[in-house]
């Protein structure tokens, strides 16, 4: 008889460790067990699973712990509602779920769950990658049985000015840049998300600096997503860079000088940029030594020494044939025809040039050795704001919190050459080689577009003035003199 | 005023640390702190009671309290019946019992209030607050009759109605005091609190926006939540534990801005409520969130301002979604200001046989034509831009009221005065896509610009091109002629034919009119400036408007340099110019319409004019009828 229990007693054991190994249990009820299927384990975007993924999504979650296999309990010391996304499970052939290697039975959590019957979430999105993210946002829906309606904007900053003057229902989260942020907050079209947790100060290890294109009067905007940056696209064919070169994986500015001038001599165009554009010229302005691009008050200063320094050395290696000075779509036909060694482009366009079978390699914007400093790429962030009168809110926050995830980041931003907003996935998407190290080294170097007003009134100032110091019609001190007396016109208005 | 609440706080704690009241309902029981009492809303007012010696001339002694209303202290033990019987038991057993209908403060004996100081003594006491700031004795027993009057010496005396040291409040007290008490009163109370906790209340101010605006600050909110009629008490479920709050229902500050009643006492515009309008409440941190009125009870949002008796920053809270419950609330939006939702009363012209009727955009959309369709257009640079549009039926609606047929033209004009000619064959012609004439986007109406209204074609993998679709759409015009299509060809360094929508779409940008005088006769013509036209084969890549428009097609650099440009009429004859010569030159163009009107048959489809006066009028120009054909050669 005594046998006959112990063996019962073995079997209930050994059924619970086969068919429970795994549950979770939300608000008292089992809502995932080994034996179901969760849509988060069967993504073909990844198969790293976060805590966020087997839970519902959680207004606040009031109580979160696991229970590990031995019985003992983990329980989460601070609210991790706003990271449940950046805490990640392990799982082995054999459906067992694992974390920090040990191997848990069960995860309950308490809260108020979010829901939105018969509602929609709406997401307006632009720029690269559209299919990618209608994918992603489309497994989210899944996953948390969530509709969504994804509608690609071409311009979001228009069309949202344009519903909030008709008085229209408004998306709930609305992909931005820079430029966008300034207008959005006088026209109290988005909110100011400085109640969400700091994720720097929490489990993510995120990219700090981006988020300055989204801080305005000390208020965040928007949630940095992913970054583009400027750097030297070089043709392999056409230029085999010394190996002392790609290691410190810049060029020196009297090196590219030097580079052009033997690459000329076979007929060749050395670079091509849009010298033409501020946008290009911001990088050369602060390798030459500017500290800030946006003075303290506000302002913009492009009449002092480094700029006027920037805009000679630009205009001398023009007129010594070094760099031919072309328009975006023009630089690119030259590049892409092989006329042209290597341009100054966006990281955007890497996928693009490599669909085309080039073969290319990217460098750093070069060194400057009298100053000191790198010339600085630009960093074009773009990320997601939550209007105002999102009918969501803490949905859309989830949304944006799982698209920054680790794993949607290292998945969205290797397929279009893009810099995650998190640190720890850069090198993840791109290894230890060159492009990582040049990314990282951009980041690290680059200048956030800033959000304020100012930076587009220059934009647009130097647009004209440039081309008048480029085509000789002005002297470069004249071209910038005349630029700022207009900035500052404009400023005051 | 801070100050002196701060000093009398501390005054308080430290004369009355074990002051306290029990109210009890049968199995409810909630007992609260003096210094509970005293964040809930208060009121001073001074009351006299005449006493048994009334009759030999003494003369009552008027004192003053501060305190709360009873009825408001009863929210917290559920629902007293009116034939309950309420008894306020001081702590040496003393009582005063008072029908229900006493507590509603509509006899003579005026309001019942539990007191906190009496002539500035701290204390809890019970008095009435009456409008004479009297109680006369006779009065006492009309309202509360034999039962309840207090007598001293068999005479009737209202001063025995006060109750100093007020330990309970009991509803239909069974008269055994051992019965109310329970073994360790001081774990009972959870809620002695100091009045201000850090600084969440120093600095509150609430904006409430819809057909007026309220602003209330910090010292409005005060007065606020001391008028009982505004405060509320209710409890809610939370992280599985009960919290008590005091709060204002939403409502009752909506009600002062939704139109309702323009002054206080403000009524509550429910019905509009119900209706719906958007409310957005937005969080000093930021947060805001945005719902349909119609969804949810209104009474079921509160302004809260103390949770278990602590007083708290005003939150907006209640039996509601978390995701609507906001800490620090800082401003409330209602969309009911005349300036949102308005539907413009704008209208469309429609001009056919001699006729102009107009149509407003509200009887458009009631009009049967109405539908919904995906549609597309792709501007001349190549970019799609898809959507939902709602709007009307373009050939039906024109068949119907204006007797459009196949052999018309229909004129499209907008208000920024675009035109456009389609012929009424396109229109009618369901096969590739049905015209509408939209005015909805995406479920949005759309603005002026490009609204309120747009012609678009829609339809299952439908495309209209950029220079089709036209914008701001103010006037339908039917002409009974029929619509003939012409092309342009070019040679050159690109070769192409552009179709009469993309010349006339061209005209509309660039509309340029001359004199020209031809053998004695002047006549102004209409048209596009010739070189603008070489755009289109001036190089190999680009051509107008079909690259990203930081890219000029024109080839400045190319004309200066010099090229030839001949004029082809279809009848094979021709002219040649020089590039040089036409470089930026408005003086020549290519016309579409002489004297305001159509060309002539024998001018058709296109004229070479020029200005007569013009100061750059090129060697050897002519006029050239029927253009058919622009040749580039001799590129230098």
């Amino acid at each position: 008889m005594k046998k006959y229990a112990l063996f019962c007693c073995f079997f209930v054991i050994l059924l619970s460790c086969t068919f429970l190994s795994f549950e979770v249990i939300v608000n008292g009820e089992k809502t995932y067990d080994s034996n179901l299927e969760s849509p988060c384990f069967k993504s073909d975007i990844s198969h790293r699973i976060s805590l966020g993924e087997i839970l519902p999504l959680f207004i606040e979650i009031d109580e979160v712990f696991f229970v590990y296999e031995n019985g003992y309990k983990f329980e989460f010391s601070t609210d991790i509602s706003d990271g449940v996304f950046d805490v990640y499970l392990d799982s082995n052939d054999d459906g067992d779920i694992f974390f920090r290697n040990r191997k848990i039975s069960q995860v309950y959590a308490t809260g108020e769950i979010c829901t939105i019957p018969g509602d929609f979430l709406e997401i307006w999105i632009s720029w690269e990658g559209e299919a990618e993210l209608k994918k992603i946002i489309a497994g989210f829906s899944e996953i948390f049985g969530i509709k969504t309606h994804v509608l690609y904007v071409p311009n979001t900053y228009s069309k949202l000015i344009s519903i909030i003057r008709s008085g229209g229902k408004l998306p709930d989260a609305i992909m931005v840049e820079a430029d966008y942020i300034a207008t959005l907050v006088e026209s109290r079209a988005i909110q100011n998300i400085d109640y969400v947790a700091d994720p720097e100060n929490e489990t993510a290890d995120h990219f700090g600096k981006l988020k300055e294109s989204f801080t305005l009067k000390d208020k965040n905007w928007a949630f940095p997503f992913y970054a583009d940056t400027h750097v030297i696209i070089y043709n392999k064919k056409l230029i085999d860079f010394p190996n002392e070169i790609l290691s410190k994986k810049s060029l020196t500015l009297m090196e590219m000088k030097d580079m052009g001038n033997f690459l000329k001599k076979d007929g060749c165009i050395p670079i091509t940029w849009n010298a033409y554009s501020g946008y290009f010229f911001i990088p050369f302005i602060m390798g030459f030594g500017k500290d800030n691009f946006i003075e303290e008050d506000g302002g913009i200063n492009i009449n002092d020494g480094h700029s006027l320094s920037a805009l000679e050395y630009i205009l001398e290696l023009a007129d010594s044939n070094v760099l031919d000075i072309s328009e975006r779509d023009a630089m690119t036909a030259l590049f892409v025809e092989e006329n042209a060694a290597s341009i100054i482009g966006g990281t955007y366009m890497i996928p693009y040039l490599k669909s085309l079978g080039m073969d290319i390699g990217v460098l750093h914007l070069p060194y400057n050795e009298s100053s000191e400093k790198y010339v600085s790429p630009v960093l074009d962030v773009k990320g997601f704001s939550i209007s105002r009168k999102a009918r969501n809110p803490i949905l859309a926050k989830r949304l944006i919190q799982y698209l920054c995830s680790e794993k949607i980041q290292e998945y969205f931003c290797n397929q279009l050459f893009k810099i995650p907003c998190r640190a720890e996935s850069l090198k993840k998407i791109y290894g230890e080689g060159i492009y990582g190290d040049v990314l990282e080294m951009s980041v690290s170097n680059g200048i956030p577009i800033p959000p304020e007003k100012t930076y587009s009134i220059y934009k647009s100032t130097l647009w004209n003035t440039l081309r008048f110091a480029i085509t000789g019609q002005m002297t470069a001190g004249e071209s910038l003199d005349a630029a700022q007396k207009i900035i500052d016109n404009n400023l005051k208005k | 005023m801070k100050k002196s609440i701060s000093a009398l706080m501390l005054l308080l704690l430290s004369v009355s640390l074990f002051s306290q009241l029990t109210l009890i309902n049968g199995e409810q029981r909630k007992t609260l702190s003096i210094e509970t009492l005293y964040v809930l809303p208060m009121e001073s007012f001074e009351t006299s009671y005449e006493s048994y010696l009334a009759n030999d001339g003494v003369s009552p002694k008027k004192s003053t309290y501060e305190g709360v209303r009873l009825s408001f202290l009863l929210n917290y033990v559920g629902a007293v019946k009116d034939s309950d019987v309420l008894y306020l038991i001081a702590s040496d057993g003393y009582f005063q019992a008072i029908p229900k209908n006493v507590c509603d403060g509509f006899t003579a004996l005026g309001v019942p209030f539990v007191a906190i100081a009496k002539n500035g003594k701290e204390g809890i006491y019970f008095a009435f607050k009456t409008d004479d700031g009297l109680i006369e004795n006779m009065e006492m027993h009309r309202v509360l009759g034999d039962e309840f009057s207090k007598y001293r010496e068999g005479i009737l005396s209202a001063s025995g109605m006060q109750i100093k040291d007020l330990e309970y409040i009991v509803v239909n007290w069974n008269g055994d005091l051992n019965s109310l008490k329970i073994p360790d009163k001081k774990a009972e109370i959870s809620n002695s609190v100091p009045l201000e906790k850090g600084d969440s209340k120093s600095d509150f101010n609430l904006s409430i926006k819809g057909l007026e605006e309220l602003s209330i600050n910090d010292s409005d909110f005060s007065e606020l939540i001391r008028c009982e009629h505004h405060c509320k008490n209710f409890s809610l479920e939370e992280k599985g534990e009960k919290n008590d709050y005091s709060g204002i229902p939403l409502k009752s500050l909506i009600a002062a801005v939704d139109g309702g009643k323009s002054s206080h006492p403000y009524i509550f515009d429910e019905d509009l409520w119900k209706k719906g309008y958007e409310v957005t409440m937005t969080s000093k941190d930021g947060y805001s969130v945005t719902f349909d009125s119609s969804e949810y009870d209104p009474g079921k949002f509160y302004l809260a301002f103390a949770k278990n008796g602590e007083r708290m920053a005003p939150m907006i809270t209640g039996d509601i979604s978390g995701k609507l419950k906001i800490k620090d609330i800082a401003e409330i939006e209602l969309s009911i200001a005349e300036s949102e939702y308005v539907i413009p009363e704008i209208s469309i012209k429609l001009v056919f046989s001699g006729q102009e009727i107009s149509y407003t955009l509200d009887e458009l959309e009631k009009s049967p034509y109405f539908f919904e369709e995906e549609g597309q257009f792709t501007t001349s640079a190549g970019s799609v831009y898809k959507d939902l549009y709602s709007g009307i039926n373009m050939a039906s609606f024109l068949k119907d009221k204006a007797n459009l047929e196949t052999g018309d033209t229909l004129k499209i004009a907008a208000s920024d005065g675009y035109s456009m000619d389609f012929g009424g064959k396109e229109i009618l012609n369901p096969e590739n896509g049905i015209w509408m004439l939209a005015f909805k986007m995406n479920g949005e109406y759309l603005p002026e610009d490009p609204g309120y209204f747009r012609t678009i074609k829609v339809g299952k993998d439908v495309d209209t091109e950029g220079h089709n679709s036209v914008k701001m759409v103010s006037e339908f015009e039917i002409i009974k002629s029929e619509y003939v299509d012409f092309s342009l060809e070019f040679e050159g360094l690109m070769d192409l034919t552009i179709d009469r929508d993309t010349i006339q779409s061209g005209v509309n940008c660039h509309k340029t009119t001359v004199e020209c005088e031809v053998k004695g006769s002047v006549d102004e013509y209409e048209g596009i400036a010739l070189w603008r036209l070489l755009a289109y084969s001036d190089d190999a890549n680009y051509a107008p408007h079909r690259q990203d428009s930081e890219i000029i097609s024109y080839n400045e650099e190319s004309a200066s340099r010099g090229y030839e440009v001949e004029i082809v009429a279809d009848d094979g004859y021709s002219i040649k110019l020089d590039s040089k010569q036409l470089h930026r030159n408005d003086d020549v163009i290519v016309a579409l319409l002489k004297n305001g009107v159509e060309l002539e048959e024998k001018l058709w489809p296109m004229v070479l004019a020029w200005n007569s006066r013009g100061e750059r009028i090129p060697d050897g120009i002519k006029m050239v009828k029927r253009i058919s054909k622009i040749v580039l050669t001799n590129f230098k």
